[in-house]
């Protein structure tokens, strides 16, 4: 692609700014409603030290839930598959529990975990580890059935069938859950900051208590920074990962 | 006799009838081509004889190759895209009951590739190989383990003309060097009859084994060039005689 080709994204991006950018200052619209952008990058430097620590924090409590979300759901997921009956029993829960949403269960987890860091870490693993589950669930069994007749056929054994064939073929699929993991785990660690306090999130709470649309703007502004960084590195390594499965 | 089946049929799901009662015996070291309608339940007495599928009640079959000594190629190659070449041949060695150190797997699983044509290609993954190389490592994958009997259900019908003649060449060649009973799908008569010793013919669905033909008269070495020797055709021309009788002329 051109460079100019790639810069396309930019326009939508620089139209908005320029137009609230505008109304904000002709008083369009009243100034704690939505802020000028320049009042969001002013506050965004003033405020840096309390952003950079937050931002911190909450980088850490995502990436803590993202990595307990990815070993207990791909252990969980191997564990219970090695019983076709203890599988198919279990399955169902690891789509139904997807849909749980993690605002609903939040205070939930004050009471369990406290106010604080746990609180947060948990309500970041607790979302990610579902798509986890359902994607190691799926992997386990895409192996295609030619492959499995021929394990068959050679009397491949459970774990010598589960070790050559079923892990590695889901891989793909476990590689997808971890992506889409790493999303959810940025939400839950800021819906979890609501509740427990710190982070991004107890930013976004704190300045809506005062009143501050401009530092809410800003703190939201990160976290969806956060949560694209994070989606991208794990895409990254995904794409890096897979290049010998995909191209098959 | 190495493989016999007496009232051996299938029944799926819903009384789909896929084999009629059928009875044969298979001495060692035949190479036998099976040939019929798409749907006559060719693939699924391959796999029962494979010991993939059950039979029916009432069926009586008997394997006397060893357990584990039968190998399978199917249809498609059937390789995991995660491992080379050498390491998909290395597989089966893997998957024997008894361990081999790995320098002795490596060993065996160059000199089957080499016997493929595919000493070249040992480090390749199978996205980098043709639909016919893929096809040369399922059979060296297949061959590595030295088997007694030998299933190919349709091995080469994907891949075109050439490479089907050098590939069927390689196989009888291989055959005649290594012994083994060889049992072959096909839907070609030509191949039928250009690789085997003893030709099955069944009927459309259920499958009846409507003609057991023993090639006699041809040569024990078969290369391309048989297709044009009178003897070939005549062979070809009764085994076509016999499918058109047994086939129900609907769609
Ligand atoms: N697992 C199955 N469940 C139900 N029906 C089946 C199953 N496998 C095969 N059949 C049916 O049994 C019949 C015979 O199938 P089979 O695959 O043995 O045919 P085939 O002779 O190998 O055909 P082709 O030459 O097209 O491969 C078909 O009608 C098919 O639909
Ligand atoms: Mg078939």
């Amino acid at each position: 692609m051109s460079w100019a080709k790639r810069l396309d994204p930019l326009w939508p991006l620089a139209s908005i700014a320029s137009f609230a950018e505008v109304g904000s200052r002709a008083g369009w619209w009243e100034a704690y409603l939505f802020p000028a952008p320049s009042m969001v990058v002013a506050c965004l430097w003033e405020d840096r030290a309390e952003f950079g620590g937050a931002f911190a924090e909450t980088l850490f409590a995502a990436s803590l839930g993202w990595g307990i979300a990815l070993a207990a759901g791909t252990l969980l997921a191997l564990t219970l598959s090695l019983s076709d009956r203890v599988e198919r029993a279990f399955r169902p829960y690891a789509v139904f529990f997807q849909t749980v949403p993690v605002v609903a269960i939040a205070p939930l987890l004050v009471i369990w975990f406290g106010f604080g860091r746990p609180t947060v870490v948990a309500a970041a693993a607790i979302v990610s580890v579902f798509p986890v589950l359902a994607a190691g669930f799926a992997g386990l069994r895409s192996a295609s059935a030619a492959l499995t007749d021929y394990f068959r056929l050679r009397r491949a054994g459970r774990l010598a069938t589960l070790f050559k064939l079923r892990i590695p073929s889901a891989v793909p699929q476990l590689l997808t859950g971890a992506r889409i993991a790493a999303g959810l785990a940025v939400i839950g660690a800021v819906v979890g900051e609501f509740v427990g306090g710190g982070g991004l999130g107890g930013v976004v709470d704190a300045a809506t208590a005062q009143q501050r649309v401009d530092k809410v703007f800003a703190a939201v502004l990160l976290s969806t920074l956060l949560g694209f960084g994070l989606v991208s590195i794990v895409d990254a390594a995904r794409e890096r990962l897979l290049s010998r499965w995909l191209r098959s | 006799m190495i493989l016999g089946g007496r009232a051996l049929r299938k029944t799926f799901a819903s009384e789909l009838r896929a084999l009629a009662p059928i009875d044969f015996a298979v001495e060692r070291g035949e190479f036998v081509a099976l040939v019929g309608p798409s749907g006559c339940g060719k693939s699924t007495l391959l796999r029962i004889l494979a010991g993939l599928d059950q039979p029916d009640e009432a069926s009586s079959l008997e394997n006397r190759a060893n357990p584990g000594r039968a190998s399978f190629v199917f249809q498609e190659a059937a390789l995991l895209p995660w491992r080379s070449a050498l390491g998909n041949v290395e597989l089966a060695i893997e998957l024997d009951a008894k361990a081999a150190s790995s320098e002795a797997r490596r060993f065996r699983a160059r000199d089957a590739l080499a016997r493929v044509g595919l000493a070249d290609f040992a480090a390749r993954f199978p996205h980098e190989l043709s639909g016919g190389m893929k096809m040369r490592v399922s059979l060296a994958r297949a061959l590595v383990t030295d088997p007694e009997l030998l299933f190919l259900d349709e091995p080469f019908g994907a891949l075109d003309e050439f490479t089907r003649l050098d590939l069927d060449e390689d196989l009888r060649s291989l055959w005649r060097e290594r012994g083994g009973t060889v049992f072959f799908v096909t839907h070609s008569i030509e191949e039928a009859v250009l690789l085997a010793d003893r030709v099955w013919v069944f009927s459309s669905r259920p499958g009846r084994l409507v003609l057991d033909h023993r090639l006699a008269g041809l040569p024990a070495e078969r290369k391309r060039e048989l297709r044009r020797d009178p003897r070939y055709r005549q062979e070809v021309e009764t085994i076509e005689a016999a499918l058109a009788r047994h086939r129900e002329p609907r769609a």
